[in-house]
């Protein structure tokens, strides 16, 4: 069985040419691996340069060169709460009822006092009662700052006034 | 610099070791102008080879696996699939040889090339069973079934 094996597998053989072109086959390969490595060089070169370049400008510069305006990126909601009360009632008085328990302010609300308005703030940071921006009555012209649970509708009762001042005449 | 393998440079190994190189891939594939083209890529795989063979019979048995992969490799290939597998390929002239090859092909791919190390190249089962990365029982209870299967087709067609 082998000897029929063995002669038939022998005629299998390679084609005449095949030694030869596949040594150039080889060769050509070699080539276009070796300008791929060096396109890979020269990419590379390329980055380095860019990256010493980068290096080169950025060390050169003084840190105040670097230094940056952060005031541009802080936003004011003047609406928001500030302090460490809440205040939703803010103007000037332009008008003061005959009873002085009420009053307008110059955007056009009515605030009311009752007996149940605090007057001033008693925080454990607060000024004593004495030294607040408070005078015993509403004045025209004076500035106001207060809080009131509802803050809208034609007369707003308020809940504390902080504030009740004229600061071109002031009276304690 | 002309690297060499083994100490054999590319030129004497393509020399040396085509024909039989040729023969596997050819029981693989069953394609004459596909299995030098395997041939190529397996030498192309040698120039890029980063490792180092301890001495010429390392070399050739690493050939003989890269070969068989690759024809392996290529049956796999979406390519084939989609093509489908072609008619045995009329490559030896002879009628007697014809026919003997059509019983070789009617062999398993694994079984043609136990068959074939063993018989042609004279490798041992051990050495096959490294060489195909295959446990050494296996080989040999393959090689039994093959060749009482091979010497079986060729008898009956009167062949041997």
């Amino acid at each position: 069985m082998t000897n029929k094996y063995k002669e038939t597998l022998d005629k299998i053989t390679v084609s005449e040419n095949f030694e030869q072109s596949t040594l150039e086959y080889l060769k050509d390969k070699e080539k276009e691996d070796m300008r791929h490595i060096r396109k890979l060089v020269v990419a590379f070169a390329a980055c380095l340069m860019v990256m010493i370049g980068v290096f080169a400008v950025n060390y050169n510069q003084t840190p105040s060169d670097v230094t940056f305006d952060l005031r541009d990126r802080i936003v004011i909601d003047p609406n928001g709460i500030s302090a460490c009360v809440a205040v939703n009632i803010e103007g000037t008085i332009v008008e003061v009822a005959e009873d002085g328990l009420s009053f307008k302010l110059d955007n056009g609300q009515w605030i009311m006092i009752d007996d149940e308005t605090e007057y001033g703030t008693s925080l454990p940071t607060s000024a004593a009662i004495e030294d607040q921006f408070l005078e015993p009555t509403f004045r025209v012209g004076n500035s106001i700052a207060g809080f009131a649970s509802e803050p809208e509708g034609k007369k707003i009762i308020a809940y504390a006034i902080y504030t009740n001042w004229n600061w071109d005449d002031p009276i304690r | 610099m002309i690297r060499t393998f083994a100490s054999k440079n590319i030129d004497e190994i393509v020399h040396c070791y085509s024909n039989t190189l040729l023969k596997i891939a050819y029981q693989n594939t069953k394609c004459y102008a596909y299995s030098e083209d395997i041939l190529q890529d397996v030498y192309l795989k040698l120039i890029k080879y980063k490792g180092s063979f301890e001495s010429e019979e390392h070399l050739k048995a690493w050939l003989i696996r890269v070969t068989i992969n690759r024809c392996k490799d290529h049956m796999k290939s979406a390519w084939f699939k989609r093509r489908g597998e072609m008619p045995e390929e009329i490559y030896l002239k002879s009628p007697e040889d014809q026919k003997v090859m059509e019983e070789i092909f009617e062999l398993e791919p694994m079984d043609r090339n136990i068959i074939y190390l063993f018989y042609y190249e004279g490798y041992s089962i051990l050495e096959i069973s490294e060489i195909l990365k295959k446990n050494s029982n296996t080989i040999g209870s393959r090689l039994r079934r093959a060749r009482q299967k091979l010497k079986y087709i060729l008898e009956e067609r009167s062949l041997i």
